[in-house]
């Protein structure tokens, strides 16, 4: 094998296998070119080692010639990659909030001793770490494929003619929403009032006559039984549920008043996302906020059998799980929302001061 | 970035848009990798085989040109000639660049 061969060979290896012979032959041609017309010139022999080498040295490295024709190359290429990036930042919190429920769960269930804190401390970010890398790793597969298998993806979009005027409809970014602020406020003073002033509203009991009731529901005339559902493990965590939606009545309040969002408003957001996301797990991880048992169900008459009553409790339970986990997850989505909007907010500012 | 890699890099900008028209410019008649290189060194611009090789399959694979294999001696040499489409678009290419070259002259005078 001569020098060039072994140039070649070099050069190949970087090549794709479609069009890669084709792509060395006619280099071959051209460094024959090379070598004669350098021959020529020198006076030197055309198989005249020195003189190969230099040729070669300034055609180039091999790994550079083979670039040179495979041109710009993506793993995802510029058309999907914004779609990926939104992609990602959905479904990454979503898989991080449920790693952290997951394993709030399971510290739960295995009664996690002090001393064995660090380790699971360790255990609990190597799972975060391997959830985002299992994430970010699959939807690049997913994307990469599209990429690769589905055409329509590599050419350039067909683009639309655009109205100046439909920058009419957007609402600025920054600016409130005073109809959602409102709801919110209204919604947290029920809140505060039920749990606070008539947790007995939130009750289960039956009649004399054997049916019965659960949920929010006026104490009515006639019943033979009824007990409020919430367990006393509930209201310990009330103080502190009073305080996080006081704050978020008071920053409603201050937010409707200025109109819109700021740098201040946005972190204080996430402040108390992040406070209520805390809260909500811990109450996920503490004792059943739910006061009832099949047993005691059953003491006090309540008209199921033993099977039926402990079906109920269990749904309860599970019921207010899934509420918690509902709480945690909505409260990491808006957190995420907000860091990525104070982003955004950011740029522009920076560029103004640049 | 200093300013002689700022000018070198703005220049090469420059020329990435010439060579295209300049080559499309010499495939008139038939010509293998090399023997366009000179052409294109005769006229006056040096280009180098890693751009050019590569640009030559690109302007084939958008249709531009046609290539073929022949025997010439001992060696076999690829051609490159303008297709049909390319000669379609030379004149007109033509155009627009006269049109460039006036305007960049007015502005720059």
């Amino acid at each position: 094998m001569n020098l060039i061969d072994i140039y070649l060979s070099e050069v190949g290896r970087y090549l794709p296998w479609k069009g890669r012979a084709d792509i060395q032959a006619e280099l071959r041609s051209t460094l024959e070119d090379l070598i004669e017309e350098r021959a020529r010139q020198s006076g030197k022999a055309a198989d005249d080692e020195d003189l190969i080498l230099q040729v070669l040295e300034e055609y180039g490295e091999p790994e550079k010639v083979a670039r040179s024709y495979r041109g710009e190359q993506y793993l995802i290429g510029p058309r999907l990659y914004p779609v990926f990036e939104k992609v990602v930042f959905i479904a990454l919190p979503i898989m991080l909030v449920l790693s952290v429920i997951g394993a709030v769960i399971s510290l739960n269930s295995l009664q996690v001793e002090v001393r064995n804190l660090p380790a699971v401390i360790g255990a609990v970010v190597g799972n975060l770490i391997s959830a985002v890398i299992t994430t970010v790793g699959g939807i690049a597969v997913i994307f990469a494929l599209l990429e690769r298998f589905v055409p329509e993806f590599k050419s350039k979009p067909k683009e639309k003619p655009w109205e100046a005027r439909s920058l009419l409809k957007i609402s600025p970014p920054d600016r409130v929403k005073p109809a959602e602020l409102i709801v919110e406020i209204l919604l947290i003073v029920v809140g505060l009032v039920v749990f606070n002033f008539f947790p007995h509203l939130i009750n289960i009991g039956y009649y004399d006559n054997g049916s019965w009731w659960i949920g929010v529901i006026a104490v009515n005339a006639g019943h033979a039984w009824e007990r409020s559902l919430l367990s006393e493990a509930f209201f310990r965590y009330l103080p502190y549920l009073n305080l996080l939606w006081g704050a978020a009545i008071v920053f409603d309040i201050v937010l409707l008043r200025r109109g819109r969002w700021e740098v201040w408003s946005r972190w204080s957001q996430i402040g108390l996302k992040a406070l209520g996301i805390v809260l909500a797990a811990v109450m996920l991880a503490g004792p059943s906020l739910i006061g009832v048992t099949a047993e005691s169900l059953r003491a006090a008459g309540f008209p199921a059998d033993e099977e039926a009553a402990r079906s109920l409790v269990m749904i309860m339970n599970q019921g207010v799980r899934l509420a918690l986990i509902l709480v945690i997850l909505f409260n990491g989505l808006d957190a995420v929302q907000a860091f990525v909007r104070l982003l955004r907010d950011r740029k522009p500012a920076a560029a103004a001061r640049a | 970035m200093n300013r002689d890699e700022l000018l070198e890099n703005t220049i090469l900008e420059l020329r990435r848009g010439v060579i295209v028209l300049a080559v499309l410019s010499r495939l008139d008649e038939p010509q293998y990798g090399y023997s366009l290189i000179k052409r294109l060194a005769e006229g006056g611009l040096e280009i180098d085989q890693g751009t050019l090789y590569p640009l030559l399959r690109r302007l084939e694979s958008q249709g531009l040109l046609t290539s073929d294999w022949r025997i010439e001696g001992e060696r076999p040499r690829r051609y490159y000639v303008l297709s049909e489409a390319g000669r379609q678009l030379l004149p007109r290419l033509k155009e627009e660049w006269n049109g460039i070259v006036s305007m960049m002259t007015r502005m720059l005078s």
